[in-house]
């Protein structure tokens, strides 16, 4: 397996999942919220899990317009994890535009399914139309969509 | 004293029976019936009053708090209870402006001073209320108790503390203190926020800034109902 300028990932099941719930269940040790700021911390052994997709990281800052729940971008800082089915991605820190309903996560991103690795610097997750690029990584291993 | 299979036996009672007098002649009268059945109660009496009094001398010790320790205080009612000394206030109400000159009102059923300490005000029946400065909404707390000290300016809670912010949200706790200075809400009780779009629970909470900043401490859940516009629109 050589470097590959970008790599697809197969998204599929984070697209579905992304897509259908919208109820997000939330926990972590400590919860600001900034009506001024118009933004939301949560600190420490954060977890957010919506439909089939869970994010565990050290802390996740959610930016909202006028409502709590009109969340614009989620931003998760430190240890990233984001599970869904039988997909695992890591990575530093990941950063959510909801209306976009992209997701890019980066510095160390490894994407786990089944026996198959991809690592990189830089992912980009499409979540309408479940494109996904994987930029400066490398593949190891065989990777077939679905 | 008569010898029997090597026991010191010292027959007070001829009606006793024992396994070694088996040769003693079996002499009961009704005499010696009524006799029996007197002794009998004599004894059971003797033994009631003994553990009466055993009784009596424990509980005494009790209320000395000898045994503080092992006897489970009976849990004291978490109220504030005003002292004795206390005078009734008609109709208790409070008012005042914070730091930044924003008017608060603190009112209650009922009221007593302390005469010791009459910084003092014990109230029944709390209900705060302040109109947040930002957002012109109005921020009201209810309690069934209250402790209100005029030196430091604060307003103890207890027994189903409920602030309300209008359009916004509800809290729901056991106690909590409040700042009134600067209206700095805190409680390390567990809190149940209800708000349009969601509930949080935590074990701990902290409110200021005219309620524009709420921090939930010591662990934190929640759930939002998240609304994408563009997808809910499609």
């Amino acid at each position: 397996a050589g470097p590959a300028a970008a790599q697809a990932v197969d998204t599929t099941g984070l697209k579905e999942a992304g897509n259908t719930a919208r109820t997000v269940d939330f926990a972590a040790d400590s919860m600001k919220v900034d009506r001024d700021k118009e933004h939301i911390v949560l600190n420490g052994h954060v977890e957010a899990t919506r439909g089939k997709v869970n994010l565990t990281s050290n802390e996740l800052v959610v930016e909202y317009v006028d409502s709590l729940n009109n969340a614009k971008f989620l931003n998760a800082k430190g240890n990233v994890v984001i599970t869904s089915g039988d997909q695992v991605i890591r990575g530093q820190w990941a950063r959510m535009d909801v209306d976009a309903n992209t997701v890019t996560l980066g510095d160390d991103v490894e994407v786990t399914q089944g026996d198959t690795v991809l690592t990189g610097k830089k992912l980009f997750i499409n979540l309408d139309t479940g494109e996904s690029q994987m930029t400066g990584g490398r593949v190891k291993g065989r990777f077939i969509p679905e | 004293m008569r010898r029997s299979g090597g026991l010191d036996m010292v027959a007070t009672n001829p009606q006793v029976k024992t396994p070694h007098s088996a040769s003693a002649p079996d002499r009961r009268t009704p005499a010696a019936g009524r006799t029996g059945g007197m002794i009998r109660r004599a004894r059971f009496m003797a033994w009631a009053l003994t553990a009466a009094l055993v009784g009596l001398v424990v509980f005494f010790l009790v209320q000395l708090g000898m045994f503080d320790g092992t006897v489970p205080k009976m849990p004291a009612e978490d109220r504030a209870t005003p002292p004795a000394d206390s005078l009734e206030i008609q109709k208790p109400r409070f008012t005042g402006f914070d730091r930044e000159n924003q008017a608060y009102e603190v009112t209650a059923k009922s009221a007593r001073q302390s005469e010791t300490e009459p910084n003092i005000v014990y109230l029944e029946a709390v209900r705060g209320e302040l109109k947040l400065k930002g957002s012109g909404d109005l921020l009201a707390i209810v309690a069934d108790d209250g402790v209100y000290d005029s030196e430091s300016d604060t307003l103890d809670l207890s027994g189903n503390v409920r602030l309300t912010s209008t359009g916004q949200y509800t809290a729901q706790l056991d106690k909590a203190q409040i700042l009134l200075k600067n209206w700095r809400l805190r409680s390390e009780e567990p809190v149940d926020v209800v708000f349009s779009d969601g509930t949080i629970h935590a074990r701990g909470i902290e409110i200021w800034d005219d309620g524009r900043k709420i921090l939930f401490l010591n662990t934190v859940r929640g759930t939002v109902s998240g609304d994408r516009g563009k997808q809910d629109s499609q």
